[in-house]
């Protein structure tokens, strides 16, 4: 999951910029648009896998959390 | 394991922890006191040897370590006055011996302050009963004082926690107090109203102040008890999108719990967390009295992560909560705030994929659109140019036959003419001839001759003929046409009428 390195964040983000790049377009370029749309198709695919159920990780820190302050 | 060595270690790191004013792990965590207990090192290699102690470390407590090490060994302390039968003890192996024996008198008493000398590191005090003879003379390190939260004033009702301890220098027993408490709603509400009123003042729970929490956290700082329902509730309620929670385990209930919280938010200061999260479950003033500590709610407001507060509370909102980053009352509201960014992603991605695909849509049926209209007007176009021909065909045609028929025509007059002529010329000839018919009537007719045969003559003179007597004169001759000929004559006499 995070080995990959795939970062939900960022490609969101892009998601999100490619949206805004056919709100912006008066008269949508066809070739541009169908480049666009096969990047966001990869981006929605690979935050699907991110978003998936991914298990929590749960690790107790600090054990000994210096309980004994008497 | 030496025991004994480990509580000398262990007093030693308190006293070091209290005098750099750190909590006691940042000087040694307890595996390494544990080890040192354990390996008794005598020389710096081995000390070096063991795991936690590395040049810092060493150079900074490393002499003391040994020293303490190296003494325990050779005197052999007296657990039990009856192991030197007939030996004398020193009086410092005495009062060695006596608190370490009242080491074990752990304690919380309760009274009111009754006098009070401040030194630079520590607080003189008493401590007596508020309806009673009973005194004891007490100590607080300053640290410990601050970190109690609690101005003494004499009569301050307080419940102190501690242990016995006699100072070896003077003989004098006091109680070592490692925290205090207020005593009663009263005052834990007059000091929450202060020191929120103070708090205040200094800005610390505006809004402006307080970070965002970050989108789509995912290492979590968590800090609270490990038993009862809490931890469950906040673990059971989060999303499963791969949180990593790193947990401390920390006392939540009461003053006792300062030093752990504070210690617990301490340790993730320089860990790689995205937000660190404090829960606990609702409780009164009183058990929640460490959550209203002025040292710990100031670390959380100094915090440099992003906090979320979940603590459960009755009327008055804990001030660790004020100054967190998010506060809510519940450790399952806690997990939402850390769903909210994820459950949020899963939506953008959807609408996102909407979006771009019906742009797409809209921009391929607009091309189409385009297209079609551009082979209409190409269709009409053509349509009209082959209609023209048409059109021009048809009055070529239409002139053609119209040529035609006149052709016909011409044709059939040309075939007609000569018989038309024919007829007209008969006309013309017959009534021509009739003309002549009846001109020769009329000349037969008006033939002067005609007049001579019935006895009229014509006189000409000169070849004029003579219709006047002015035309004659008397004398003149005239030549008179007849019938049969012509004679001379003479005017003899002129008659006129």
């Amino acid at each position: 999951m995070s080995d990959k390195k795939f970062n939900l964040k960022d490609s969101l983000h892009r998601l999100n910029e490619i949206v805004e790049w056919f709100e912006e377009q008066k008269e949508v370029d066809v070739e541009a648009g169908l480049e666009k749309v096969k990047e966001g198709a990869k981006l929605v695919k690979d935050c699907k896998v991110r978003l998936a159920e991914i298990e929590n990780e749960f690790e107790k820190v600090k054990e000994e959390a210096d309980k004994d302050s008497e | 394991m030496d025991n004994d060595l480990l509580q000398k270690l262990k007093a030693w790191r308190q006293n070091r922890a209290n005098l750099e004013g750190v909590a006691s792990f940042r000087v040694f965590a307890n595996k390494v006191l544990e080890n040192i207990a354990e390996f008794k090192p005598s020389n710096k290699a081995q000390l070096m040897a063991i795991k936690g102690i590395r040049d810092r470390k060493f150079a900074k407590y490393g002499e003391e370590i040994l020293v303490i090490v190296n003494n325990s060994k050779p005197e052999p302390l007296a657990t039990s006055l009856d192991a030197q039968p007939g030996k004398p003890l020193s009086v410092s192996a005495y009062i060695d011996f006596l608190n370490r024996q009242l080491s074990k008198w752990h304690a919380r008493i309760q009274g009111e302050v009754s006098s009070m000398d401040i030194r630079e590191r520590v607080i003189y005090f008493s401590l007596k009963d508020s309806d009673g003879e009973g005194v004891i003379n007490c100590l607080i390190w300053k640290n410990d004082y601050k970190l109690s939260g609690i101005e003494f004033e004499v009569g301050t009702e307080v419940i102190l926690e501690g242990i016995p301890d006699i100072y070896k220098p003077s003989g004098r027993l006091s109680f070592k107090t490692s925290s205090v408490e207020l005593i009663g709603e009263g005052a834990l509400k007059k000091a929450y109203d202060q020191l929120k009123k103070k708090l205040d003042n200094e800005g610390l729970f505006l809004e402006e102040r307080k970070r965002k929490i970050p989108e789509l956290p995912q290492k979590i700082g968590l800090i609270t008890s490990e038993t009862g329902a809490v931890i469950h509730d906040f673990l059971t309620n989060l999303g499963k999108y791969g949180f990593q929670i790193k947990f401390v385990d920390s006392r939540v209930e009461g003053q006792a719990a300062v030093r752990n919280l504070i210690s617990a938010v301490d340790y993730f200061s320089d860990k790689d967390i995205d937000v660190l999260v404090i829960i606990r479950g609702g409780g009164s003033l009183e058990s929640l009295q460490a959550f209203n500590n002025e040292t710990l709610v100031r670390i959380i407001a100094d915090f440099n992560k992003p906090v979320i507060c979940g603590i459960g509370h009755e009327k008055d909102v804990p001030l660790a909560s004020l100054v967190a980053d998010k506060m809510v009352s519940t450790p399952t509201a806690v997990a939402h705030v850390l769903n909210a960014s994820w459950q949020e992603a899963v939506h953008k991605i959807e609408l996102g994929k909407e979006q771009i695909f019906n742009f797409m849509r809209v921009a391929l049926s607009e091309r189409r659109e385009t297209v079609n209209h551009a082979l209409n007007i190409i269709e009409r176009r053509f349509k009209s140019i082959f209609d023209n021909f048409t059109q021009v065909e048809e009055s070529l045609k239409r002139s053609f036959v119209s040529l035609q028929l006149r052709m016909i025509d011409i044709a059939r007059t040309l075939v007609e003419c000569p018989r038309t002529l024919y007829t007209q010329m008969s006309h013309v000839l017959a009534k021509a001839n009739q003309d002549v018919v009846s001109l020769e009537k009329l000349m037969v007719t008006y033939n002067p001759e005609r007049q001579l045969k019935l006895g009229y003559s014509i006189v000409r003179s000169g070849g004029a003929v003579i219709r006047k007597t002015s035309q004659v004169r008397q004398g003149q001759t005239v030549d008179v046409l007849v019938e049969d000929g012509s004679f001379e004559s003479e005017v003899k006499k002129i008659n006129k009428k």
